[in-house]
């Protein structure tokens, strides 16, 4: 099983790239969630930077492509399938479609965030794409099931706060605006909401097209890795998104030898939905 | 039947049969299973059978939707159920699943498949991909703007539809689990507990950056596109579809009466600007919360929040629906809101208002005469002073009207 790791530092690269691991590079332009690098020319040269330390890169476009864009993104996808990567990780099948298009011959790997929550949607999909990323909103067992039926032809989410949501809207601005407050919140790291009725902070990310809300929790399935190893998961995928290079790198390194050692103590760490089914209904919730 | 298909919601089948009488070509409702929504559902399947009879005794179709992304252990009984609802006559199931699209597509080649927004599809690629599937039909996110919707209509790669009045999600439908985390209610099927709609305060590090008197919210306001039902028309939309099989008879009697009204105002070439205002002025008439035109001509900026919990400009003028008419011209309405004797009321119907008349007595079902009425769902006895039928509603006259 490969560990996945989404990051945009170069210490964390350079950290982490072993035999076992491979880097998913979110590219700036068509895509949400990369709070650091906001340009091309940024991405590719971190690219190349990234390249130098280890060959295992891959490339996440993440967002929904607008109409509009679309020969703009078709541009940009075939520079992005010249250089030497892995795969190439898409949230929308307009991405699968250019791919195919201009005959691409890396890995497709269709990762839709919410929506692969079943087998047979699983197996339908691997008749068009290489790989796919579960829904983070399974439990293990339903997650395990599938990836052992579709043997390392399946990734699942395994570490870091979870995308809850994604909005078009520029939720944080507009609300800022609606109470007359100017204050800078484009492409920070440290907004946090709290709902009233709650203790937790999630985080929100505001960026220029998209606004994302995370869970409070870091899901870190120490315990279960064991049987995510065994069941036939290609990867695990850890995302660095709020925590920091120090944080991140003791974390994943505790889910690569399976120890809690040398675990950060500051940490919120959870098992996520592995063991939370999300079922219930309202009369069921009171 | 216009050439443009007007799209209602129905939650039971007394409503189904309300929107295909107050003007709808087709009504969309959901099943007991599959569907999201479903626990709220009152929808058997002999309902569904008898509004597919209904619905083709006047030549408009019924769909169902199949629109949860269901689990494993969601998935029993899916075929099954499949070829039940396509041997009442359903004309088109909504999915959001594309194995259920596919196996629908397998056992039942005569029912068409229509895509869910759940799959925020958002360009003409993205349907290329879906249509190597055999699906009939695109149901567009909402985060399209008319000139996005005009391009993709254009490619004509498949028939698409779009939402044109009701709720609106804060985010991309289908990819948010904010009701998952917070109460295990997965909204992916059918349990969403509007998340976004609570109130929150906003942090950046360690200050609170929110005003405590006006709390952060995502929640936005419903959708209203009277005004760009002709641009949609052009941009080469199939069908128009209204959100809410949640909400009332009388709401959807409301909304698709003036959207079927004024899609045959402009096909007929009759479409004003001054029957455009009273047709606004009667939309408010069912609203629940202030509205916007979502994302077709701007992207939601602060207006387009629901910041303050009190919504301006929302009127409760319905009264009840009529269920029993009498020889001598007494009705028996089941109530919803409070009236008093002297109150100047109206009776809506397919054809239309009434004209309007004062409340000069009611009784209660025991025969007690009462000045006012004020318990919902009780049944009570009221003189209208022409002609009505059951099924229709009576309502306070609003004052634009």
């Amino acid at each position: 099983m490969r560990f996945m790791i989404h990051t945009e530092s170069m210490d964390v690269i350079r950290a982490l790239a072993s035999g076992d691991t491979s880097m998913i590079l979110t590219e700036p332009s068509y895509s949400s969630r990369h709070p650091k690098i906001q340009d091309q020319k940024v991405f590719l040269d971190f690219f190349h930077e990234a390249l130098e330390i280890t060959p295992e890169i891959y490339i996440e476009i993440n967002g929904y492509q607008e109409e509009s864009n679309l020969e703009a993104l078709r541009a940009w996808v075939m520079t992005l399938s010249k250089l030497p990567v892995r795969g190439i990780y898409f949230a929308d099948p307009a991405i699968l479609m250019i791919l195919n298009d201009i005959g691409y011959e890396g890995k497709r790997i269709y990762a839709p965030e919410t929506i692969l929550t079943n087998l047979p949607d699983v197996k339908t999909l691997l008749g068009v794409v290489d790989r796919i990323v579960l829904a983070r909103e399974l439990t293990l067992e339903e997650s395990l099931s599938i990836t052992s039926q579709c043997p390392d032809n399946v990734e699942i989410f395994g570490l870091g706060h979870w995308l809850m949501s994604v909005s078009k809207r520029p939720q944080i601005r507009n609300y800022l605006k609606a109470i007359d407050r100017e204050t800078d919140v484009l492409n920070r790291t440290d907004l946090r909401l709290r709902e009233m009725k709650r203790l937790m902070f999630y985080p929100i990310l505001e960026e220029k097209d998209t606004t994302s809300m995370f869970s409070s929790d870091i899901l870190f399935p120490l315990e279960e890795i064991d049987r995510i190893e065994t069941a036939s998961c290609y990867g695990i995928h850890c995302d660095q998104l709020f925590i920091s290079d120090e944080d991140f790198i003791r974390l994943v390194r505790a889910l690569r030898t399976h120890s809690q050692v040398d675990l950060p103590s500051a940490l919120s760490l959870s098992t996520g939905y592995f063991y939370r089914k999300t079922n219930l209904t309202k009369e069921e919730n009171r | 039947m216009s050439r443009i298909e007007l799209l209602a919601p129905a939650g039971d089948l007394e409503r189904a049969k309300i929107a295909f009488d107050y003007g709808a070509d087709a009504v969309y409702v959901g099943g007991k299973r599959f569907s999201l929504r479903s626990r709220a559902s009152n929808f058997e399947l002999e309902d569904i059978r008898e509004a597919v009879h209904y619905g083709h005794t006047l030549k408009r179709k019924l769909y169902v939707t199949v629109n949860m992304l269901p689990h494993d252990d969601d998935l029993s009984g899916l075929e099954e159920y499949l070829s039940r609802l396509a041997s009442l006559g359903v004309d088109a199931i909504i999915v959001a699943s594309i194995s259920i699209a596919v196996i629908s597509k397998r056992l039942c080649p005569q029912m068409e498949v229509h895509l869910s927004t759940q799959l925020s599809i958002t360009n003409h690629e993205t349907m290329r991909f879906y249509k190597n599937f055999g699906v009939d039909r695109i149901v567009l996110a909402r985060e399209l703007d008319i000139e996005s919707i005009r391009q993709v209509g254009k490619s004509k790669i498949l028939p698409i539809e779009v939402f044109i009045h009701g709720g609106m999600c804060a985010n991309y439908s289908g990819r948010c689990t904010l009701s998952n985390e917070m109460t295990l209610r997965d909204a992916n099927r059918g349990g969403c507990a509007q998340s976004c709609r609570w109130l929150y305060e906003l942090y950046r590090g360690k200050d609170l950056i929110s005003d405590p008197t006006i709390p952060f919210t995502m929640s936005s306001k419903d959708l209203l596109v009277l005004e760009q039902i002709k641009d949609l028309m052009d941009a080469g939309v199939v069908s128009l579809k209204i959100e809410g099989r949640m909400k009332s008879a009388y709401y959807i009697a409301v909304i698709v009466r003036v959207y079927r009204t004024w899609i045959d105002a402009i096909e007929s070439g009759n479409a004003t600007d001054h029957l455009a205002q009273e047709l606004k002025r009667e939309l408010a008439q069912a609203q629940g919360r202030e509205t916007f035109d979502g994302f077709l001509s701007h992207r939601p900026d602060h207006r387009d929040h629901l910041y303050q919990t009190k919504s301006d400009g929302v009127v409760q003028n319905y009264i009840g629906s009529i269920q029993v008419v009498e020889p001598n011209g007494s009705v028996l309405v089941e109530m919803r809101n409070n009236v008093k004797v002297g109150e100047t009321l109206e009776v809506l119907t397919p054809e239309g208002l009434s004209q309007a008349f004062v409340l000069e007595s009611m009784v209660s079902q025991e025969g007690i005469a009462l000045s006012v009425a004020n318990i919902p769902l009780a049944k009570i006895w009221m003189k209208v002073p022409f002609a009505v039928k059951p099924k229709t509603f009576i309502r306070k006259k609003g004052e634009s009207l």
